[in-house]
């Protein structure tokens, strides 16, 4: 180990945002520098990583007999420790752009509501893909910095950060959470609805990530003003041949229409639980939405209509929590504060 | 909805990326003039929407739609909240979202800079990013400095142990090549000796069979130490005694005045062996009563 913490001399501090989909690395003084899904390739018979990150994205669910395709994240907690481990030690020599000697201090975002064991499995196979230190930051806390918002004040703000595994919804105030909370429904939730929902009615099998390309051209929480259609692959259940089926958004909306209830619901017990003088600063600036799921089309729109707060939209929903992870590995005394143990 | 509004979004698309001086909308109204927050007034009083309209519609606090068209951003939350309301608004009067963020910025830009949050913020990201660095490299250089320092101590405090040997003897040979003369000693003593062989007592010879670590002292001398590998000999004339030290019993075999000394020979066992005269004479002894 004292060699280790020597090592960490020579290599840059990394903030990453490990992601249920995504998996981005912040590079001290640098900026984002790795931005790739949470997916490794391994081929069962060598144990060997066959391809990570977007190479390995679009072998999913492609891959033959030997070669096993994983999402080793679910839910925002580490599934598949080893896994993990390995995806970890290499989206970290990414980031350096070298092999040996490397052991930077990393800051990790972690969503609010999870088990010391699961705390524990992400600081473990952080130091064993290299890492010297590891800090731990909630998830919630880091969207709303990387939004721009000012945590630091005695002022209530509401974040809600939706991402693969979970919707965190937090009211921060003097850089600390007065209250949060993680659901287990976010983006892979929705995917997993549409596949179910063109199952049920047009015994249309799809994949998961046709189910997510739908999401991302069709999904939307509220009417939109122009109809939008897609045309759609996958295999009839009935027939058993590849069948395409021309959909529109209206049909997904449907589909869609219970995870996103339940962001919902999420983000209106928040409201129930906020003390009041925190409420009324909320009621002023409104809510703020980051992460992929907030990318879902009139999102805002809904939870306006059913929260009657002001909702604004973070500026690259996406990279929000890395963003403010990285803002945190340069500023110790904030991540003194708002680190989580 | 888009009809009203004179400037084409190529127009736009050119000034914003400039970032003109003279501020894209003024070509909208040029007889008007005016600042951006009026301009935005203008523009929704053309399409005859009020701001409680917009603040029932959109949730938006009075305060800040008024703080918006008074061009005063500062009292905006955060920077985040200037664009995420502008848009809002934008949406609700029918203009394009991205071109009022894109004509905001074109204006805000400088100020937003050091005026709101983001920028305070920065300001203190950067102080520390350059008070982290300047902290670590700081103790980096200590530390290269410090096993520097190790180093030098250590090399010298090697020379000088090694000068001090040699020095026992010849006292002027030291400083001429201190590390030089340790190395030389024990190979011209056997030539030295060579003649005066039969007149020596004892004369112990070893024989290396694998590396092995040595250290030997003829009579009061002071002992050498040296590694020797697989096939190399060394060879000792004394008076009296001869003391052996060897790393590795197993690769070495001794001959005692042309007599093979015996003793216990183990891979990797350390011994130590003291030869002298009786040593010998047991020796030739035993050979005899053979």
């Amino acid at each position: 180990m004292p060699l280790a913490s020597l090592l960490r001399y020579f290599s840059k501090d990394l903030a990453i945002d490990l992601g249920t989909a995504n998996t981005l690395v912040y590079a001290f003084n640098q900026g984002i520098v790795v931005r790739e899904p949470s997916v490794v390739v391994i081929n069962k018979l060598s144990n060997r990583i066959e391809a990570v990150g977007s190479e390995a994205k679009e072998m999913l669910g492609r891959t033959p007999g030997n070669i096993e395709s994983i999402r080793p994240m679910k839910d925002g907690v580490i599934a598949d420790f080893e896994v993990t481990e390995r995806m970890l030690e290499y989206f970290i020599r990414k980031a350096h752009g070298r092999k040996m000697y490397v052991h930077p201090r990393i800051v990790i975002g972690v969503p609010s509501e999870i088990t010391q064991v699961e705390k524990r499995a992400v600081r473990d196979s952080a130091m064993r893909a290299g890492a010297s230190e590891v800090f731990l930051v909630e998830q919630a806390m880091m969207a709303a910095i990387g939004a721009g918002l000012k945590i630091s004040e005695p002022s209530g703000n509401m974040i809600v950060d939706i991402g693969g595994g979970t919707t965190d919804v937090a009211v921060i105030s003097l850089a600390g959470t007065v209250y949060s909370r993680s659901v287990r429904v976010a983006g892979n939730a929705m995917d997993t609805a549409i596949i179910q929902h063109l199952k049920r009615k047009y015994n249309l099998l799809i994949g998961e990530r046709t189910a997510e390309q739908i999401k991302i051209e069709l999904g939307s929480a509220y009417p939109l003003k122009e109809e939008i259609r897609m045309e759609i692959k996958g295999r009839d259940l009935v027939e058993g041949i590849p069948k395409t089926l021309s959909i529109t958004d209206e049909e997904i909306r449907d589909a869609l229409a219970e995870p996103v209830a339940s962001i919902v619901e999420a983000v209106r017990m928040a409201l129930e639980r906020t003390p009041p003088e925190l409420s009324a600063d909320i009621m002023d600036k409104g809510i703020v939405l980051s992460g992929g799921g907030a990318l879902l089309r009139n999102l805002d729109q809904r939870l306006r209509d059913e929260t009657g707060l002001p909702v604004v939209l973070a500026e690259d929903p996406l990279a929000s929590v890395v963003l403010g992870t990285g803002k945190v590995l340069s500023d110790i005394d904030l991540l003194r504060k708002v680190q989580i143990r | 909805m888009v009809t009203t509004e004179p400037a084409p979004s190529p127009d736009d698309g050119a000034s914003t990326g400039k970032r003109a001086v003279r501020p894209p909308w003024d070509k909208s109204g040029p007889a008007e003039g005016g600042s951006f927050g009026e301009w935005l007034r203008r523009q929704r009083e053309m399409r005859e929407i009020s701001l409680r309209d917009i603040a029932d519609r959109t949730k938006i606090s009075l305060r800040y739609l008024e703080a918006m068209e008074a061009d005063r951003f500062e009292l905006l939350p955060a920077p985040l909240f200037a664009k995420g309301f502008l848009k809002e608004y934008a949406r609700y009067v029918g203009l394009s979202p991205d071109e009022v963020v894109n004509h905001y910025l074109a204006v805000h830009q400088p100020e937003e800079g050091t005026q709101v949050g983001d920028a305070t913020l920065a300001a203190m990201e950067r102080k520390r990013a350059k008070k982290g660095r300047s902290w670590t490299w700081g103790l980096f250089l200590l530390l290269a400095g410090a096993l520097l320092l190790a180093l030098v101590a250590l090399l010298s405090w090697l020379v000088e142990k090694r000068g001090r040997q040699p020095s026992a003897e010849p006292p002027a040979a030291r400083a001429a090549a201190p590390p030089a003369i340790p190395r030389e000693a024990p190979r011209p003593a056997p030539p030295a000796v060579l003649p005066e062989a039969p007149k020596a007592p004892l004369e112990v010879s070893l024989e290396f069979t694998g590396d092995c670590w040595v250290r030997v002292g003829v009579d009061d001398k002071p002992p050498i130490e040296e590694k020797r590998v697989q096939g190399e000999t060394l060879q000792f004339a004394a008076q009296k005694v001869v003391n052996v030290r060897l790393g590795n019993a197993a690769a070495a075999s001794i001959q005692v005045n042309g007599f093979p000394f015996d003793f216990e020979r183990k891979p990797g066992q350390v011994v130590e062996l003291v030869i002298d005269l009786q040593t010998a004479r047991a020796l030739r002894e035993k050979r005899e009563a053979r």
